[in-house]
């Protein structure tokens, strides 16, 4: 299995992880990522296989929403475990961009 | 059953997952699956900052790491590096926009105690058994 998928669904991009958000896979991932950033209006993020996401992964997420800000593009992170959605209300996540529980 | 853990490994990124791969097996040995993520997340918060601050992302340098299973569940991080201004850190408040610096919030929400030497190069994590899910 790759470690992301990418698939355009009624226009958006929706990304969907198979692999924790960690140190290891944002230094791999992140500029990978921009480009889909900076050409799309509309960006999900399917955490259906993430079981962690550890500060460098919070960080990811903060960026890759203000790219999107910058054109008024909107991000949405779905299938979020309990454990996981926890932290990112904790971090106040949930004030910047759409999350969505399991 | 082993109640601690001990490793050496090189400051990397690929060596952090492998060393919390270990730990997560221990856990479920010792059956701790309730802390798992709590551990795990402040486990890899501890490493992260070794690989970056004190060791400045050099994989030559060796970081040593114990998780300790006992009345509390002790994390100690130390590495070769020389040590960053950790009382300068954990004053820092992150904006919200910024992409870093949520390291020390994630400590603070999920750790009793944390305790840094005062080169900045050793630390000790103290999460308090009982304390994950406010049950009996």
């Amino acid at each position: 299995m790759e470690n992301y998928e990418v698939e355009i669904v009624n226009g958006s991009i929706v990304i969907h992880f198979n692999r924790d958000l960690i140190a290891s896979f944002v230094e791999i991932i992140k500029p990978r990522i921009k480009d889909v950033c900076n050409n799309s209006n509309s960006v999900i993020l399917d955490f259906e296989n993430v079981e962690m996401v550890d500060s460098l992964g919070i960080g990811f997420l903060v960026a890759i929403n203000n790219t999107l800000l910058k054109h008024s593009g909107t991000l949405e992170v779905v299938n979020i475990s309990a454990d996981v959605l926890d932290l990112f209300k904790s971090m106040h996540l949930n004030h910047h961009f759409s999350l969505k529980g399991v | 059953m082993k109640h601690t853990l001990t490793r050496k490994f090189s400051s990397k990124f690929s060596d952090v997952d492998n060393y919390c791969d270990q730990v997560k097996d221990f856990l479920i040995n010792n059956s701790l699956e309730d802390y798992i993520f709590s551990v795990i997340l402040l486990l890899r918060e501890a490493l992260n900052n070794a690989v970056i601050h004190g060791c400045n992302n050099d994989g030559n340098k060796i970081i040593r790491s114990s998780i300790s299973l006992a009345k509390n569940i002790v994390i100690k991080v130390s590495d070769s590096g020389n040590g960053f201004n950790w009382k300068k850190k954990i004053r820092e408040v992150y904006q919200d926009k910024a992409i870093s610096g949520r390291g020390v919030i994630i400590f603070k929400l999920y750790a009793a105690e944390v305790k840094y030497n005062s080169k900045g190069n050793k630390l000790k994590i103290t999460i308090i058994k009982g304390d994950s899910d406010g049950e009996l």
